[in-house]
């Protein structure tokens, strides 16, 4: 696949509530590969996960997105989805009254992926197994009273029916414990395809582990600062961030626990 | 003195000082007209005489001087402009016939009554519904054959309220005890009594249980619509029963036929038309009265679809005896204004009522809610649940107030109301109230009102659904809950039918 298949993200400057976040991005993700994204806390992971999703919040003032060989600088959020950008939130969203069938089915109409009613069922049912999801989830309220980790595996169930050209999972990996991980894991493994680039955003080697990243890149203060293979993550899962970033960014609460 | 009347009802004119409208009130004598009159039984006459000398005489409902009236303008409400201006007269039957879309053959308009009911994809035949529609003849009933031979078993009669001449005493007897529960001094019950006619009352004798449910639809085509639904259940009997008020059609009002000059109206069918026709503003003055016996369990609907064009007033009062229970829906998705009460009377010791509203004002509607959870007798429970979701320039109004008399101890009652505000020129009042006069009681409300959180949006956007498509699964969302938990099938999914059509139709800037 030609790396213009993929994400390339140019000299990105965001800012949100008038303060800059991210200060020259330049990120990218061909099809095909997993690309993991490192940094200490507050460095602006979420902050491009969210800007790559079109959140409305986040201000692009300099640079571009580009996917598929388009330019989605300014496009809105189910314009991305429908291009085949896929996020996975660290904090999936509650919806009272919303099934999952029914999201679920609304989200794949909309991006012009819906099945005929028992084939659709079927396919659900298939991946609910994979990830070990209670069939009852089917007809409870998308995410409203799940746990983390059930919401977190929810998140990968969307995925997994959606089958998008770019997923991004912010952070699935917090707070699940290492059978939920290991679940989670092999779930996006299992989707992994040529056609599909990856971006992983954690701050644990764990998942790496697992996924086993082409490319690790180091988000601090807004910039990438270093990328490398993925020797890269096991480096900052013995010593910290300090031997890249420097000593004043290794403060405590920097580091994850 | 017609000056200041006008002025009254006039929708921009100024407000009379109050008690003005008090002193003009021996005008209205002769400003009102009486519409032409059901024949009935004479006790009845001598009632309805009572009632609209009681209605001529009390002051119009006032926005200044009467609290329930505050936040609805009183003075745009059609009743008196109609009945001042407009010679009614009772609906032909083939005003009525012609309404339907079928012939005046009872079976025929049955079949096209039963159409108005939406059952979306099963038909009336599956869906354990009989459709009762009211006609000349009496009451016409549309159903499967099982249904059909389950209500001939169960016991339970409907009897139309069109023609009560030759009514027997034990039915006479019922609906005087029934229409002496809304015998408010407001003259808009005084109105109602005057001038109900058509509907039915249901008898449920002791003991008697009907599976199917039965559907009341009122075609409320006239101008003026004075529709009437009277239950009686007697001890341990049950009984679900939805009434839908939907105008049959848009311009469906017929023009004059000379065949109707010789209608004299020894019958009712819901609703008046005006002599002759003229464009104005249309009014229906609804009313359920409701008596649920000793352990009898009464489920029941009510589903307000009216055009934007009509007020819609309605009165709901349902008595609950000892181990009665109620549970009920409330679907308020229609009318330009409305303005309705429901009143719940837990008379009986551990009587029950569970009742939950949705309400979907949009465009330039005012649906204005109001409730009572009256607790008479020890240990009883109320819950009334309101959710209302308001867009552009619409306004939600709910008032709810559970009382609490002092015979009624361990009463356990709960008053809530839910606002989704969907544009920022969309209102809702909320004003839940208790007056306990019990000390040994547990009694509670709560009011909220939101809007559709920017993370929730983006969370759905994000998967590809459009935001106005991601508003209206919100909107469905948000009443999702209070019909899955509707007492009975068929109403769960008629509302639902009905609460997507309005989402579909409803256009989010």
């Amino acid at each position: 696949m030609p790396r213009s298949e993929g994400l390339t993200v140019k000299n990105l400057r965001v800012t949100t509530a008038g303060k800059e976040i991210l200060s020259g991005v330049d990120l990218s993700v061909p099809a095909g590969e997993v690309h993991a994204l490192m940094g200490p806390n507050g460095s602006g992971k979420s902050t491009l996960a969210h800007t790559l999703m079109g959140h409305p919040a986040y201000t692009i003032t300099s640079g571009s997105i580009h996917f598929a060989g388009q330019d989605i600088t300014h496009l809105r959020a189910d314009q991305r989805a429908r291009l085949g950008i896929f996020l996975s939130f660290q904090y999936p969203v509650a919806v009272p009254g919303v099934t999952v069938v029914n999201f679920l089915r609304a989200a794949m109409r909309s991006q012009g992926k819906e099945l005929p009613a028992r084939e659709f069922m079927k396919a659900l049912t298939a991946e609910m197994e994979k990830l070990k999801i209670d069939p009852a989830f089917r007809s409870r309220y998308l995410n409203d009273g799940f746990s983390g980790g059930e919401k977190k595996r929810c998140e990968i169930l969307q995925m997994a029916m959606l089958k998008p050209r770019l997923a991004i999972l912010d952070e699935t990996d917090s707070g699940l414990d290492v059978d939920a991980l290991r679940i989670v894991a092999d779930g996006v493994s299992q989707l992994r395809n040529p056609d599909m680039g990856v971006l992983v955003i954690t701050h644990y080697y764990r998942i790496l582990e697992q996924l086993q990243p082409d490319y690790v890149h180091i988000l601090h203060a807004g910039k990438i600062v270093a990328s490398g293979e993925a020797e890269l993550a096991r480096t900052i899962e013995k010593s910290g961030y300090e031997p890249i970033l420097g000593p004043e960014a290794a403060s405590p609460e920097a580091l994850p626990v | 003195m017609a000056e200041v009347l006008v002025t009254r009802v006039s929708p921009k004119g100024p407000r009379q000082p109050l008690g003005t409208a008090r002193a003009a009130a021996p005008s209205l004598q002769r400003l009102l007209q009486r519409p032409q009159q059901v024949a009935g039984p004479d006790w009845l006459r001598q009632r309805r005489d009572r009632f609209w000398e009681r209605f001529v005489a009390a002051p119009a409902p006032s926005s200044t001087r009467d609290e329930d009236w505050r936040r609805t303008d009183a003075s745009r409400l059609p009743l008196y402009e109609l009945l001042e201006k407009q010679q009614l007269r009772l609906a032909s039957p083939q005003q009525q016939a012609r309404s339907e879309g079928a012939s005046a053959d009872a079976a025929q308009a049955a079949r096209g009554m039963s159409d108005l009911v939406p059952f979306g994809d099963d038909s009336l035949e599956h869906s354990g519904t009989i459709v009762a529609a009211i006609t000349r003849q009496g009451v016409s009933l549309h159903g499967s054959q099982q249904d059909l031979e389950a209500l001939e078993q169960s016991g339970v009669s409907i009897v139309a309220l069109g023609s009560l001449a030759n009514m027997d005493d034990t039915a006479a007897t019922r609906i005087r005890q029934l229409l002496s529960l809304l015998e408010g001094d407001g003259p808009l019950s005084a109105a109602w009594q005057a001038l109900w006619n058509g509907g039915a009352l249901i008898t449920a004798p002791a003991g008697t249980h009907l599976s199917p449910s039965l559907w009341i639809v009122h075609d409320l085509s006239g101008a003026l619509s004075v529709p009437a639904t009277l239950l009686w259940l007697g001890e341990d009997s049950s009984l679900s029963v939805c009434d839908q008020y939907r105008k049959v059609e848009e311009g469906a009002q017929d023009t004059p036929d000379s065949s109707e000059s010789s209608w004299t109206g020894d019958g009712g069918f819901g609703y008046y038309t005006p002599e002759p026709q003229t464009a104005i503003p249309t009014c229906t003055l609804a009313a359920t009265l409701a008596m649920v016996g000793r352990g009898a369990q009464l489920s029941y609907g009510t589903l307000q679809e009216q055009p934007l064009t009509t007020w819609h007033v309605s009165h709901t009062l349902i008595q609950l005896e000892q181990e009665a229970r109620l549970s009920a829906l409330v679907s308020r998705l229609g009318a330009g204004t409305e303005k309705s009460w429901f009143d719940v009377n837990l008379v009986g010791r551990g009587s029950d009522a569970e009742i939950s509203g949705i309400a979907f004002a949009s465009s330039s509607q005012h649906l204005d809610h109001q409730s009572l959870q009256r607790h008479l007798g020890e240990d009883t429970r109320s819950r009334f649940t309101l959710k209302c979701a308001v867009s552009d320039h619409a306004t939600s109004v709910y008032s709810g107030l559970i009382e609490v008399l002092p015979s009624a101890q361990k009463t356990d009652g709960y008053v809530s109301n839910r606002n989704l505000l969907l544009d920022p020129g969309a209102k809702a009042d909320s004003i839940p109230r208790l007056e306990i006069g019990a000390n040994d009681v547990r009694c509670g409300h709560g009011a909220t009102a939101g809007h559709i959180d920017d993370n929730e949006r983006f969370y759905m956007t994000s998967r590809g659904i459009p935001s106005h498509e991601v508003d209206r699964l919100i909107v469905r969302g948000f009443f999702e809950d209070i019909l899955a938990a509707a007492p009975f099938p068929s109403i769960a999914a008629v509302s639902a039918r009905l609460l997507d059509e309005k989402i579909a139709r409803w256009q989010h800037p």
